[in-house]
């Protein structure tokens, strides 16, 4: 491996054997431009980092003793200037949220294929590449594509919201706060925001917003978003339904119910309950007021939501970036 | 009654990643803590607090099987049966209390006190 090489990128991992396959792997890939250093423990990790010389460092989430998601809060106080990426072999949403908590600035699904191979390649390139902009940055936990597409268009931004996992690339185009243009593979418009809404998992970034070539989206973003939600719900349940016998047909569903959304001080930005409005705001704000309660209580950080389960569905009251949030699903047992 | 969920809770609260817990059929019960910093009175004053929490409107309270305070580190669970009993559960985030606290809620509805 050359000295000259333009990136220097460690990887930890207590597998032995997944590391020579990667640096190999990986030093192929990239024309032997990446020096690629190995450690199978933290601390010899932590001393290959402590000569100051990597760009990148990648860490396997499920280790011995000290686990990959403590080892980046370590590697988020030594070296806060250091790329960091996080790689495992079970991704979970809970995962996810702790090493995005913890600094990751990517959290990847170990590749079973060579296109999932080539996916993390060209991810690990990105990251190398990229340069922070101006502005604040911070840590979203347990964040979805929908909290930030509220959170821009509340906020009349413009930005492209880029989507990607193993199997899909997608931009989501926001233009002062109105979703304009959606692009996933094939499909554009309200087809391609649902694919990408529907998408278990996987990575967005906030991109600077590029005009689109097009505009494929029209109407309001709230509709846009509960159109989608109800299109989700909808085919998630077909998709059950065709996997049962049409006589089982007897599965549940689920329905978006109602959404209301709120500032802090009461004023309502949408509306979209059948119940009294004015009832479910005076709801978010006791939610709010008795959260802040709690937490002086128990401190157990920032409050993100109050979960209620119900006896046929479940509601979300949601305090997010000074806005309240109220959100009911149904759920309806069918033909019985 | 009341010792068949002291002895439930006490089977229970030893799940890792349970910062305290609480059943009781008038607040405060019978609260047990496996944190130094956050003992047991303190639970009791967790679980006045809930108690104060407005009902959701719109929906009847039977309706409601359980609430869960999501917090950045933890959760915090409330869950009321028809008969009154209540169980609270503080668990932190990521642990194994915080994995198994729907089974272990639904466990403590399904409880059958003279059975």
């Amino acid at each position: 491996m050359s000295d000259t090489a333009k990136h220097n990128i460690l990887f930890l991992d207590d597998n032995g054997d997944f590391l020579l396959s990667i640096q190999d792997l990986y030093g192929t890939m990239s024309g032997h431009s990446w020096n690629i250093h190995t450690a199978t423990t933290p601390d010899r990790a932590l001393e290959i980092l402590d000569t100051g010389r990597i760009d990148l460092v990648v860490v396997d989430v499920n280790m011995p003793i000290i686990d990959g998601i403590q080892f980046l809060g370590i590697l988020q106080r030594r070296h806060p200037k250091l790329k960091r990426a996080a790689l495992t072999a079970l991704a979970t949403p809970e995962r996810r949220a702790a090493c995005l908590a913890n600094g990751a600035d990517l959290f990847m699904e170990k590749a079973l294929t060579p296109e999932g191979n080539k996916s993390i390649f060209v991810m690990l390139g990105e990251l190398l590449q990229w340069t922070p902009r101006e502005g604040f940055e911070g840590v979203l936990r347990k964040v979805g594509l929908q909290d930030v597409i509220q959170m821009e268009c509340l906020a009349r931004n413009s930005s492209v919201l880029e989507i990607y996992n193993e199997h899909v690339l997608g931009q989501i185009y926001i233009e002062e706060g109105q979703l304009v243009h959606a692009v996933s593979g094939d499909l554009v418009g309200e087809r391609a925001l649902q694919r990408l809404l529907s998408l278990p998992g996987g990575s967005f970034e906030l991109a600077q917003f590029q005009p689109p070539e097009k505009k494929s989206i029209s109407g309001s973003w709230e509709m846009l978003l509960m159109n989608a939600a109800q299109a989700i719900d909808e085919s998630v349940a077909l998709r059950e339904e065709s996997k049962a016998n049409a006589a089982s047909a007897n599965r549940p569903g689920s329905h978006l119910e109602e959404t209301l959304v709120c500032n802090l001080a009461g004023d309502t930005i949408f509306n979209a309950t059948f119940h009294d409005a004015q009832a479910r705001v005076n709801w978010l704000q006791s939610i709010d007021q008795q959260a802040a309660k709690l937490g002086q209580i128990l401190p157990l950080g920032n409050f993100d939501r109050l979960e209620t389960q119900l006896m046929e569905g479940r509601a979300v009251s949601l305090c997010r970036g000074g806005k309240l949030v109220f959100v009911r699903v149904s759920t309806t047992l069918g033909i019985k | 009654m009341s010792e068949f969920f002291q002895q439930w809770l006490d089977t229970r609260c030893s799940v890792p990643g349970i910062i305290a817990c609480s059943v009781a059929a008038d607040a405060p019960g019978y609260c047990r803590s496996t944190d130094a910093n956050f003992p047991a009175e303190r639970m009791a004053e967790m679980v006045r607090a809930l108690n104060n929490n407005a009902s959701l409107p719109g929906v009847e309270s039977s309706e409601v099987r359980w609430h869960t305070w999501v917090f950045a580190n933890g959760k915090i669970r409330s869950v009321i049966r028809p008969d009154g009993w209540t169980f609270t559960a503080a668990v932190r985030a990521n642990s194994e209390a915080a994995q198994i606290l729907d089974p272990l809620t639904e466990e403590f509805l399904a409880l059958k006190p003279g059975g």
